[in-house]
């Protein structure tokens, strides 16, 4: 009986969190967040709902709200890549860059082939002064097919660094 | 043979016949060449549909959507080249949302900024968020005819919109 409840559960979990897709895709932010709340009620574990719930929180500026939704994430499933890249980008518009490089670090840790991590690490890299480092993780993430980084490059902010 | 001397009331009745011959065709031109609504009034037009929290402005060419939180602060802004965009136009019930595609030659022709987060990402369609399928409808054929208006040279016609 348990066990039917907690999959009823999960089963509105995705329906408020499709919902509140839904919803954002429509510029609806506020009411994506409840949405995402709801889902989040439903079933705590659904770690998609908490991490867009913190996206869209950043979207409204509220960057520790945005934070502190990652970190619940991180807090639960320490092997989430994709949260330590959203909350290091958290971490660089709250101006804590080191805070994002190690983000950033773990994640590529993580998994290696996390184009987004690279292309992100990038610009805190840039942002401490390190344009040689910024330039060689852009390459890397162009290399795994960011479309960011390639931009980057043909803009040829790295040209002198070759 | 007598010679024919106008004198100067005659010259001047002759040239103000002219003048008002020359208006009258670049009136008549002006009018019977010109698309209807104009480019202006089509913009008025989706405004008025689209409600206060989302707004459609021209910068040459350019569409740009402005979307605004509850608090009227610009959460995001969308730039599309008019002459970018395929007239394709379709409504994803789904979603909620008309979405009009990029052109083949011209992918990724939407740039979109989240202005607190400062992300700039580039997509392959134009989308505006829709109630339902009646204003569905009434926005498709004023975007339709917006994008023609502003991107062919030759387009001359009369819509009626609403």
């Amino acid at each position: 009986m348990a066990s039917s409840v907690f999959a009823q559960d999960r089963t509105k979990s995705h329906t408020a969190l499709v919902k509140g897709m839904s919803l954002f895709r429509q510029a609806k932010y506020q009411a994506a967040i409840k949405s995402f709340e709801q889902s989040i009620m439903f079933d705590s574990t659904n770690y998609d709902a908490w991490l867009k719930r913190g996206f869209v929180r950043g979207i409204l500026g509220d960057f520790e709200g945005e934070k502190n939704d990652y970190d619940f994430v991180i807090s639960h499933a320490p092997d989430h890549s994709h949260a330590y890249v959203s909350r290091g980008s958290a971490f660089s518009r709250l101006n804590n860059v080191e805070s994002a490089m190690a983000d950033f670090n773990t994640a590529i840790q993580l998994d290696p082939e996390n184009q987004e991590a690279y292309n992100n690490r990038g610009f805190a890299k840039k942002a401490l002064g390190d344009k040689l480092g910024a330039c060689a993780d852009w390459e890397e993430s162009k290399r795994l097919g960011n479309k960011e980084a390639i931009i980057i490059l043909k803009n040829n902010y790295c040209q002198h660094e070759k | 043979m007598k010679k024919f001397h106008p004198d100067s009331l005659s010259i001047r009745l002759y040239a103000t016949g002219v003048f008002g011959f020359i208006c009258l065709m670049l009136f008549w031109s002006q009018t019977a060449f010109a698309q209807h609504p104009g480019k202006n009034e089509t913009v008025k037009y989706i405004n008025d549909l689209i409600g206060p929290s989302k707004s459609l402005s021209l910068k040459t060419g350019t569409l740009v959507v402005t979307f605004r939180d509850e608090k009227n602060r610009l959460v995001r802004e969308d730039r599309v080249p008019a002459s970018d965009l395929d007239l394709n136009i379709f409504y994803e019930e789904e979603s909620g949302l008309l979405c009009i595609p990029c052109m083949k030659d011209y992918r990724e022709c939407l740039t979109r900024v989240l202005v607190f987060q400062k992300v700039k990402r580039r997509y392959e369609r134009f989308s505006m968020p829709v109630t339902d399928e009646v204003q569905y409808q009434k926005l498709k054929k004023a975007f339709d005819h917006l994008i023609r208006v502003l991107s062919e040279v030759k387009y001359r016609e009369t819509v009626v919109l609403d």
